[in-house]
């Protein structure tokens, strides 16, 4: 499907009847019959100053992103802040400050707009996701290995709406507008970045918000499957502080609303037909619901007598459930027209993807991408990494193919800071169980956002911003 | 002496925001108090090596005497580093933090009453326990490593004039912590050591890992100390490639 850009639109009229149809589609309650609905001023004025600021940005080639500098004399504490309030427990790695000075501002409509597509694409996911639990010739091309394989064929008792979905999708500012760059749809990061990073930073300006609580929404969906007092492990490499600083927020979160929490590796978990219990010495038991911050393809790993296999079928509520997997890795597009499904989304913000091997060598408009890559590593774009690690990683895609992919190259648009310094900014939109959930965004100065970014919180604009 | 600190406080006097090599330190373990009461001071003895600007220390010493032993450190006027980067653990953890971190909260109302200046040479320190232990069934696996991105490159340290770092310790350098004096002798940082209570540091020649010692470490790693995968830390991340900057085996995800 071609892409449909923003200069196909042209006109401010044609941008507000896009606006308005988006806006329309935002309300689901909307009957076009009844005219005195009472959203429907709200939504036409939405529409045309939404219409209106896009198509102004558009006539000036300006992403709709701002970064604010977070006030010089103000920053030593915040940063101390960051550590503590908002768990960021790796502030410095090597010589870099991973603690931005800045905070990314974005308007009201911006938000809106990239929350409706990721909705979207977040609907779209489970549809994939159930659709390739019954294709099961498809595992191969996709990358999994035969370990893998073959639980995702047991997982008979998985339904959406048992389970808590989160997602992350990654979206970029280029010269055609927002682009995807990938859905983190097995165990994305950033929860505490999206949830209380803001608010730590919007106490330093005036006229700005935090956006939606990733971890309120996590919490709600729990407390639909299972009553306050409940146990809830937070499965993750116990080992790795940068992983238990994820799950010590959103346990500390949970805890704090009446749950009761267990930090477990995913060995800790033993399961008696489709029930979960805690092997942990002094903290023996039965587990009621799951949050996973443990990549599903590392489990294959674990060692036999750990019956990792549970986790696939399972009887308790599981953010996320296994399934999640078929749709992490990156060569998904290239066997989704497979599966007779209208993902429109997905085919318009995700760029083109191919097979390694149907791109000739020395094509500088074409990227690859580790199947299973996790944080922007290990994916090749000239210029932000050295030429020796360029051709690594081009040999390694053409050797292993199944487990590579090439995906055609956007043109991400660099936002200027005050102090004139420019940052490709990738900003991540949190789901949970199909609704926007939150926003988190990372800074590089280079085009690839991996694990040398900086975390930086989101804002929303409600007015003209000033620091307090 | 304090009567209560909260944990942001405690942190602060080990990592003050106006010296130069305390982005370095670790929140980890500060992070699991709420706030310490303690209002003992721990006592200083006399460190084997006397303030040269010019030299780094790594004190890699069994929990709290790594702590002890960076405060004498600060007596002689070495910012000490805490660079303890494992977690609290549930139930039955293989590595004890409990005297680690009552140790820092007595040692910072010692280093409170030191005045170094901002840009006194640091000493990092690191607890030789840190990857003793074998995992067993129901065991909490809260072992971990040093990484190269967790300390500064060599570039930077020669950059703020450093050009001699002494290792102070009781054994022979630990495997991780190896790698990174590795890449430091090879950017020309010279290395010493200080075993027990030697007071002359002795020259400290770190070889490159050879192919067969890198895997037959991987196979500790993999057989003795169980598989990474298994929430416990060491081995290889399953990735089909791995970056040159990796150092082997720090890894991000989500």
């Amino acid at each position: 499907m071609k892409q449909k850009t923003r200069k196909d639109a042209g006109s401010p009229a044609r941008y507000f009847y896009d606006v308005l149809c988006a806006g329309l589609r935002c309300c689901p309650n909307f009957n076009l019959a009844n005219s005195t609905h009472a959203q429907l001023p709200q939504i036409l004025i939405w529409s045309a100053t939404t219409a209106c600021d896009t198509w102004c940005q558009d006539m000036l080639k300006k992403p709709l992103l701002t970064l604010l500098q977070i006030p010089e004399e103000k920053y030593s504490n915040y940063r101390y802040e960051v550590i503590f309030r908002a768990y960021k427990w790796d502030p410095q790695v090597k010589d870099s400050n991973t603690v931005s000075r800045h905070a990314l501002l974005i308007t009201p409509q911006t938000a809106q707009e990239l929350s409706f597509l990721a909705e979207k694409l977040s609907l779209e996911v489970m549809d994939m996701e159930e659709a390739l639990l019954t294709k099961l010739d498809l595992h191969r091309a996709m990358g999994f290995s035969g370990k893998i394989k073959r639980p995702l064929r047991s997982m008979e008792s998985y339904r959406r709406g048992k389970n808590i979905r989160l997602m992350r999708f990654d979206f970029h500012p280029t010269d055609e507008g927002w682009r995807i760059s990938e859905v983190n749809s097995d165990v994305p990061g950033g929860l505490a970045e999206a949830s209380i990073l803001p608010k730590v930073a919007g106490e330093l300006f005036k006229n700005v918000e935090a956006g939606e609580n990733v971890a309120e929404h996590l919490l709600k969906s729990f407390k639909d499957k299972l009553k306050r007092g409940s146990r809830i492990a937070f499965i993750h490499a116990t080992s790795y502080a940068d992983d238990r600083q994820v799950m010590q927020f959103l346990g500390d979160y949970f805890n704090q609303n009446g749950y009761r929490t267990l930090f477990a590796a995913p060995d800790h978990i033993q399961w008696q037909g489709k029930k979960a219990y805690s092997i942990i010495e002094g903290e023996e038991g039965a587990i009621d619901g799951l949050v996973r911050f443990f990549p599903l393809e590392w489990m294959t790993d674990l060692p036999h007598d750990s019956n990792w296999q549970g986790y696939f079928d399972c009887d308790l509520p599981c953010c996320s459930h296994p399934a999640a997997i078929l749709t992490q890795s990156k060569r998904l597009p290239l066997v989704w027209d497979e599966l007779n499904l209208d993902i429109p989304y997905w085919k318009e913000l995700l760029p083109e993807t191919k097979e390694p091997k149907a791109i000739p060598k020395g094509q500088e408009n074409w990227i690859y991408k580790p199947a299973f890559g996790r944080v922007g590593s290990g994916i090749s774009i000239k210029g932000a990494i050295t030429e020796k690690e360029r051709i690594k990683i081009e040999k390694a895609a053409r050797r292993q193919k199944r487990l590579w992919v090439a995906q055609h190259m956007f043109n991400s648009i660099p936002v200027k800071a005050p102090d004139g310094k420019q940052f490709h900014a990738c900003l991540g939109v949190f789901t949970v169980d199909g609704k926007a959930a939150g926003f988190y965004a990372r800074l590089s100065e280079t085009a690839r956002i991996d694990e040398n970014a900086q975390d930086v919180p989101v804002l929303i604009s409600k007015g003209v911003t000033d620091v307090r | 002496m304090f009567d209560k600190i909260s944990n942001v406080d405690l942190y602060k006097i080990w990592a003050p925001d106006n010296a130069e090599w305390t982005a370095w330190a670790k929140p980890v373990l500060f992070a699991s108090l709420s706030s310490s009461n303690s209002a003992a001071l721990l006592p200083v003895s006399d460190a084997p090596v006397q303030l040269d600007l010019r030299t780094m220390i790594i004190v890699d010493l069994p929990e709290e005497q790594s702590v002890k032993e960076a405060l004498a450190f600060a007596a002689k006027g070495y910012r000490p580093v805490p660079l303890y980067n494992g977690v609290r653990g549930e139930g039955r953890a293989l590595v004890h933090v409990w005297k680690l971190t009552e140790a820092l909260c007595s040692g910072a109302n010692t280093l409170a009453k030191i005045k170094l200046p901002k840009d006194a040479p640091p000493v990092f320190m690191l607890d030789l326990n840190r990857m003793n232990g074998i995992k067993a069934k129901g065991a909490y696996d809260n072992r971990w490593c040093v990484f190269p991105q967790d300390m500064p490159s060599a570039s930077y340290l020669k950059s703020k004039g450093i050009s001699k770092i002494i290792v102070r310790t009781v054994q022979s350098v630990q495997t991780d912590l190896e790698r990174i004096l590795y890449d430091y002798q090879k950017n020309g940082i010279a290395l010493y050591i200080s075993r027990n209570n030697s007071l002359v540091p002795k020259e400290l020649a770190v070889k490159k890992q050879s192919f067969a010692e890198e895997w037959a470490y991987r196979f500790k790693v993999t057989l003795g100390l169980k598989r990474n995968a298994a929430g416990g830390f060491g081995g290889r991340i399953p990735d089909p490639y791995e970056s040159d900057s990796s150092g082997g085996g720090y890894y991000r995800f989500g």
